[in-house]
């Protein structure tokens, strides 16, 4: 399985990662176009500053996921490859996977009182944010690579 | 930054937890759904963190936000430390000895001044069984009238079920529904407002019980249902009156049950005759033909079970509403059998008797219903209030209601944070929380779970049960009556209440999930009620009629109460306050999580409506009642209808929302048949408000 990881030490908070990802999220799939769109699309990745630092949030699809554990109807479920994925139609908008997630990785969508988190764009052969990460602060590698690599 | 980072929540300064391998278990005492809880501590005894029990039977490691919050809200500067006296607009830290004596010597005085129906409480929040059990004996030994949370939250509900079967409380647990073949939710967003148990009713679904959601709104468990109805706002009695009249003209209803275990059946028929499909139709905005499927297939699914929410309890035509489609399950037969009944948070186990000698017990010397007590205050006729709840914020026309406590002489508020009410007192004491006090908790499912304290007590707070106490002994009043710990408060309510005989703290301590009441002394628990076809009316059975003969009286919702009289030219819209899985009651409005979820209250309109008053998503927005108007954000939204806006009411202008109660907005206006305040369908207008909002 490949994951997104996020290496704080490359990255200089252009965040053209979060635009990426809400150019892909549009319905327009126009970065020009998503703006005027309504709702407004939200990127799945977001970012907070430290100092000098940047660090982002962004579904980690963990092993045993917090947010799977505490969804009460099982609209956030593992796939067969171990991904953590979120079904739509089954979200009732308790956002509790908001709450317990410790990334701050899932993203409620206030408009349709739903959630939405990364769903690593997998009709993409790489992920647009890491495309767009010029710096290479964001790989999409599965987690041998990522380890031999550093 | 190799730590446990969340930067959204947690915030940039958060530490990671520290290392708990003891987690206490404690059950939820917010919305009684009774969940199960993990809590864990820090070093001193705080609450870092709540989880889900995963051992409870009923929520399985489920809970939604709001226990979750309690981390944060506990410990934040809203919460009150010690006690407090109110000298010249300030307040100024005293002792509990001082405050006792205060409160004692002022509630002396205004007994033989102006008589014991000079004092009032309106305690909503007392605390748990112990605390309530101390309150009760308090109230009887001193005559004190009390308003709880009845009549903002259920005091209909209540009052019509008990008329109907004889016991206001839930006839069935809602781990019923997977036996169920249907299920009918009305008024009820129940994804939202009891999610640690919501699971249950999707287990159903998954098992082939049809869900059917009747809501105002397209709601969060609309959006699972089998079958959404959307109904005209308060048109719900007209409905189920429909439905009624439906069942009844095509034999459709269960004939043994009805000749056998009902009375007024005829007065029931008489009462829906006007009510045809067409009619209904006209009425509610539901096609009749969608109306006819919901009578057949309320028919021919059988067992089935009802849960009403808040949206056709807090109404002013609650009563119609209610009673229609309670008295709907009755005649199709739906009523002491397995996966069938109504499902309720009304966990009304009875009341310990004779728990003072009767020399002992002082009567008030008036009563006044709720909506009387407004007048009373204002009068000058109450002279002192006794406050554990918040009713400057959760009680109608909240700015009448802030004036009029403003006028009184004197006023205590035992709380947990300094909040609108407690800001207007002249004693604030410091309440415990229901994780620093042992004691029993009901759930939807019909169970008594009990909880040890799990958390340390903070700083000098003290639970009701033992200021009750204490202050009986500063009055002079005899304090043997006054159990001194929740564990004997309960050994001795036990002992006094045959329902509940069966039930110890022991047996609740090795139950998983708790027990479920009535228990008779033998230990024999009844899972539901009414299995023997025995009703605790005075004639045995379903009163399907009310005592003056007429089953149901529906009132169109501009003629209801607070409606009534109100020029529909200058108010041509309704408006409601709905509830989010992110807050309860008053409490959560401390907490930064509930604030990133719910950044601001906002309104709900349709995108119909916006556009005739001219507003975008995100303008502000003035809505206007007869008592009063109030600025907020707009949310355009096709999930509510054309002409009906929607709101949250959980905000204070005292807490971090600074915002002023949206219950300001509803008159101070009570179902009829059941008494309850109405917290929705009030008639309003609106306009965009350009500029400075507030």
């Amino acid at each position: 399985m490949q994951k997104i990881y996020y290496q704080a030490k490359h990255c200089d908070g252009c965040l053209a990662c979060e635009v990426a990802c809400i150019e892909k999220k549009s319905l327009t799939k126009s970065l020009f176009m998503a703006k005027m769109e309504q709702p407004v699309p939200k990127a799945r990745i977001s970012f907070e500053k430290f100092g000098n630092h940047y660090w982002a949030s962004i579904c980690q699809n963990c092993v045993e996921a917090m947010c799977v554990g505490a969804c009460m109807t099982g609209a956030m479920q593992y796939s067969e490859t171990g991904e953590v994925v979120h079904n739509l139609e089954q979200c009732v908008g308790c956002w509790m996977c908001v709450m317990v997630c410790p990334f701050g990785a899932v993203v409620p969508l206030e408009d349709a009182k739903k959630v939405s988190k990364c769903d690593l764009c997998k009709d993409e052969k790489t992920p647009p944010c890491v495309v767009a990460c010029t710096r290479k602060a964001l790989c999409y590698c599965t987690p041998e690579d990522y380890e031999n690599e550093g | 930054m190799g730590f446990y980072v969340r930067p959204k929540s947690l915030g940039l300064n958060s530490k990671p937890l520290e290392p708990d391998d003891n987690l206490r278990t404690s059950i939820c005492c917010l919305c009684n759904g009774g969940c199960g809880l993990k809590v864990s501590l820090d070093h001193e005894g705080k609450v870092q963190a709540v989880f889900g029990d995963l051992d409870n039977p009923y929520n399985k490691g489920k809970i939604c936000a709001k226990p979750m919050e309690i981390a944060q809200t506990l410990y934040g500067p809203y919460r009150v430390e010690y006690p407090m006296k109110k000298v010249d607009g300030k307040f100024e830290r005293i002792t509990w000895d001082e405050a006792l004596k205060l409160i004692a010597q002022k509630y002396n005085h205004y007994i033989q001044e102006s008589g014991t129906g000079s004092i009032v409480g309106i305690t909503s929040k007392i605390g748990g069984s112990y605390s309530k059990l101390a309150h009760v004996i308090f109230s009887k030994l001193t005559g004190m009238v009390n308003y709880g949370t009845g009549p903002i939250c259920m005091e209909s509900e209540f009052n019509v079920r008990k008329e109907i079967f004889g016991n206001g409380s839930s006839s069935g647990p809602l781990s019923d529904v997977v036996k169920s073949k249907i299920l009918l939710i009305v008024g009820n967003n129940c994804a939202q407002t009891k999610a640690g148990q919501f699971h249950w009713i999707l287990e159903a679904k998954r098992q082939g019980t049809k869900i059917v959601v009747i809501d105002t709104r397209f709601t969060e468990t609309a959006q699972v249902a089998d079958r959404f109805i959307q109904i005209r706002p308060g048109t719900d009695g007209a409905l189920g009156m429909a439905l009624l009249k439906f069942i009844i003209e095509n034999d459709l209803y269960d004939q043994s049950f009805v000749t056998e275990h009902t009375n007024g059946f005829e007065q029931l028929a008489q009462a829906v005759e006007s009510f045809s499909l067409e009619r209904a139709a006209d009425i509610t905005g539901v096609p009749s033909n969608v109306i006819q499927e919901l009578a057949r297939d309320l028919a021919s699914r059988q067992p089935g079970m009802l849960f009403e929410g808040r949206g056709i309890v807090c109404v002013n035509n609650a009563g119609a509403s209610i009673r229609a489609f309670e008295d709907l399950m009755s005649i199709l037969g739906n009523v002491g059998k397995e996966g069938a009944g109504i499902i309720s948070h009304i966990n009304n186990y009875g009341s310990a008797k004779d728990l003072i000698p009767k020399k002992d017990v002082v009567k008030s010397d008036r009563k006044r219903s709720a909506e009387a007590l407004y007048q009373a205050m204002e009068e000058g006729e109450i002279k002192m209030l006794f406050i554990a709840g918040n009713p400057c914020v959760n009680w109608p026309d909240s700015r009448r209601m802030t004036k009029a406590i403003q006028g009184l002489d004197f006023v205590v508020s035992h709380t947990l944070f300094l909040d609108d009410s407690a800001m207007q007192a002249d004693i604030v004491l410091p309440a415990t929380h229901w994780l620093e006090e042992a004691g029993v908790q009901a759930s939807v499912h019909r169970v008594l779970q009990w909880k040890d304290q799990a958390a340390a007590t903070y700083a000098e707070a003290r639970s009701g049960g033992d200021l009750f106490r204490q202050l009986a002994k500063h009055m002079g009043l005899e304090t043997s009556y006054f159990p001194d710990s929740p564990q004997k408060a309960w050994e001795l309510e036990r002992t006094h209440n045959k329902s509940i005989e069966g039930i110890t703290v022991e047996r609740m301590r090795k139950t998983p999930g708790g027990v479920h009441f009535p228990c008779s002394e033998d230990g024999q628990e009844a899972e539901r009620l009414y299995e023997s076809g025995v009703f605790p009316t005075t004639s045995g059975k379903v009163e399907l009629a009310r005592a003056n003969d007429i089953a149901i009286e529906y009132i169109e919702v501009f003629d209801s109460p607070g409606n009534q009289g109100v020029s529909r030219e200058k108010y041509p819209y309704l408006l409601s306050t709905n509830k989010v899985a992110s807050h309860y009651h008053t409490i959560c409005q401390y907490s930064n999580w509930a604030r990133e979820m719910e950044k601001q209250p906002y309104v709900e309109i349709h995108p119909q409506t916006a556009a005739e008053l001219g507003v975008i998503d995100g303008e502000q927005v003035r809505l206007e009642t007869v008592t009063g108007s109030l600025v907020l954000s707009a949310r355009i939204t096709l999930s509510v209808p054309r002409g009906y806006f929607s709101t949250q009411p959980y905000f204070g202008l005292h807490s971090p929302y600074g915002q002023t109660p949206a219950n300001s907005l509803f008159p101070v206006a009570v179902d009829p048949v059941g008494g309850n305040f109405a917290n929705k369908n009030i008639m309003c207008t609106a306009k965009a408000e350009r500029g400075q909002g507030q």
